[in-house]
């Protein structure tokens, strides 16, 4: 499996319906053996990609190139991909194993190859035993594993995933998205996999394409996206953050003074900036911790605040601070930090420079 | 509620005094002894007469012929209004469902123009030198079955039309992404998801055909008598209303052994529009 041996890729492609721009010229190269998500919200032209690499849409300009072939007006059923559908369109009319084995018998296998083929994969998906059963008499979560099995029965070297999970409930799309991803592993296969659910995309991707308005925002690993998001969309898109706007203003040291629109004065690290440059900052809420009274704060960034909301998640304790100027802060800390405060109690929040990232507005 | 429950009154009374009471009568009368009392031999007279029995074949004979004409004609015309966008399909079923305002009888004798020795297919037929002569298309049981197509094949379509617009379309577009050709996506899910139609509508069109009066008696010949036209001439010409209920029970209950599998193999409140698949 060599590095640049692309699996899919989308040159250009644009796709209009009537004067909606549903793709604005997406360029996407998916290596080999990835398993790569388009993230966005509906409208964003996640599934109108996916639909062009499956051949039920044809782009208006531009390619669709599946292994560096050109397919951009191959029909559907020549193009070798399995896929999952949204709500799993397994054939009512057939058994489970009728089902996991039409790709075959469309690909004219032997009968006996089939068997032995559909065997492996209901044992690998964990169906074994329930052959004869219509896909009616099943879960959803069993169905859902149906399709995947169907998607992976010819050895299609990409599989297409359409919202997989959507239908499920949350304790089970935990419970597919672990298989999903020990599938990925055990059969090398790229999948490309579409949801609107970052959680599902951040835990599940090697690398995540996020989509808003028929382009791409940014392409990257989860952590890529998560820790240094290029805009505010993927910042807000990925959990919570606070946005501070302002004009940058003096160095100090390797630090650049930034003078917020709302009167405050921070000290950010980004580099290339220079003095009266507009700059956009996003901040994580675990990079805010709350200052003891008394507690040194040099070096760091503080702002007086009061407590306006409080919200128990277990794992953390979420807050949103109000301060004086009237900025607002989403901050999280572990329980053991936030337990003493009540709303409206006065604090001193921080946070150090270079927590913050530089954000396109 | 107990007032709105008075609204069914006089439907209930029409339906008991011209429904039930004539078919109790009837079902009476087929079991009556010319002297009276219970008896089971007008029955036994129908089934042992030759003549009848050729006829009730010749029914169900002409019933199925219909039924397949109907089939035939009818699949392909449902599937392209499934396949066509929704907003239109609706027009369509209108331009099938307009002809259907204007009665039987019209229907049948516009045929008839057609057809008839001097009618407008045999004019084409010898005009350009198919036939020597004028075919003979009228008052055969080539006439029956086109007449009879004609003024059924709209119960065929709406049937299969109700199935087939509730096929999920991604089931036709998954068949396709796993390497099924467009004939294949037919032959393997279209086709088989579509017949509970083609069951429903081919018993609908079954049981309607075999009660048919109007369109065998104008358009048959003397010698394609069916069980409605016979039922006729025993009220009419023989005067023998004993046989005519007998008639009229068997045409009945094969009547109702048909609607019993169609609510069993497809569900009857499909025919009143009722209920998605």
């Amino acid at each position: 499996m060599s590095a640049d041996s692309s699996a899919l890729e989308l040159r250009g492609a644009t796709k209009t319906y009537g004067r909606t721009h549903a793709l604005r010229g997406v360029d996407l190269r998916i290596s080999t053996g990835e398993f790569l998500t388009l993230l966005g919200p509906s409208g964003s032209g996640k599934t109108t990609a996916l639909m062009l690499w499956a051949g039920f849409v044809e782009p208006t300009s531009g390619k669709v190139l599946i292994g560096n072939r050109d397919v951009s007006h191959v029909p559907p059923h020549r193009r070798g991909l399995g896929m999952v559908f949204q709500h799993y369109a397994l054939f009512p009319h057939m058994n489970v194993r009728q089902n996991v084995a039409f790709p075959l018998v469309m690909a004219k296998w032997s009968r006996r190859r089939i068997d032995a083929r559909v065997d492996d994969l209901l044992e690998l998906v964990g169906l074994a035993g329930l052959e004869r059963r219509f896909p009616r008499q099943l879960s959803g979560g069993q169905q859902q594993r149906v399709a995947l099995a169907r998607a992976l029965a010819a050895k299609s070297p990409v599989v297409l995933m359409d919202e997989p999970l959507g239908a499920l409930d949350r304790k089970l799309r935990e419970e597919l998205q672990e298989e999903f991803r020990r599938i990925h592993r055990e059969t090398e296969t790229t999948f490309v996999y579409v949801t609107h659910d970052q959680g599902e995309a951040l835990s599940l991707s090697d690398r995540i394409a996020v989509m808003r308005d028929g382009s791409l925002e940014q392409v990257g690993s989860p952590e890529e996206l998560y820790e240094h998001p290029r805009t505010a969309f993927v910042a807000g898109f990925f959990g919570e953050a606070t946005f501070l706007n302002g004009r940058a203003g003096a160095r100090i040291g390797d630090l650049t003074v930034l003078e917020t629109d709302t009167g405050s004065s921070v000290r950010i690290a980004a580099r290339g900036i220079e003095a009266g440059q507009n700059v956009n900052i996003a901040i994580r809420p675990e990079r805010f911790r709350l200052l003891a009274a008394g507690e040194p704060d040099e070096g760091l960034n503080v702002h007086a605040a009061r407590v306006a909301d409080r919200s128990y998640g277990g794992a953390v304790v979420r807050l949103r601070l109000e301060t004086e100027r009237g900025e607002r802060l989403a901050a999280s800390l572990q329980p053991e930090h936030a337990h003493a405060l009540a709303l409206g109690d006065s604090v001193r929040v921080a946070w150090r420079p270079g927590d913050e990232r530089v954000i396109a507005p | 509620m107990t007032r709105t429950r008075l609204l069914i009154v006089p439907p209930l009374l029409f339906l008991v005094v011209f429904f039930v009471y004539p078919i109790a009568a009837m079902l009476a009368r087929s079991v009556t002894g010319t002297q009276g009392g219970v008896t089971l031999q007008t029955y036994a007279a129908v089934l042992k007469e030759p003549v009848y029995l050729l006829i009730l074949a010749n029914t169900f004979r002409i019933a199925a012929i219909v039924t397949a004409a109907c089939l035939l004609v009818g699949y392909p015309t449902a599937y392209f209004l499934s396949q066509v966008a929704g907003n239109r399909a609706p027009v369509y079923l209108a331009f099938i469902a307009v002809p259907y305002f204007t009665s039987v009888l019209v229907r049948t004798y516009a045929w008839m123009v057609l057809l008839g020795r001097d009618g407008l297919i045999n004019h084409v037929l010898v005009g350009l030198h198919l036939a020597p002569q004028p075919v003979k298309l009228l008052y055969t049981d080539f006439g029956v079955v086109v007449g009879m197509t004609y003024v059924l094949l709209p119960y065929m379509i709406v049937a299969l039309y109700a199935v087939m617009e509730g096929i999920d379309r991604t089931l036709v577009r998954a068949a396709a992404a796993f390497g099924a050709s467009p004939w294949e996506r037919f032959r393997r899910v279209f086709f088989p998801l579509s017949l509970p139609g083609v069951v429903g509508g081919s018993l609908l069109v079954f049981v309607i055909a075999l009660g048919f009066f109007i369109t065998p008696a104008l358009m048959g010949g003397p010698s394609d008598q069916m069980i409605a036209m016979l039922i006729q001439t025993a009220v009419e010409q023989l005067l023998n209303w004993n046989l005519a209920s007998v008639l009229g029970t068997l045409l009945l209950a094969a009547t109702l052994i048909g609607l019993i599998l169609y609510d069993r193999l497809v569900g009857l409140e499909k025919l009143i529009g009722g209920g998605a698949l």
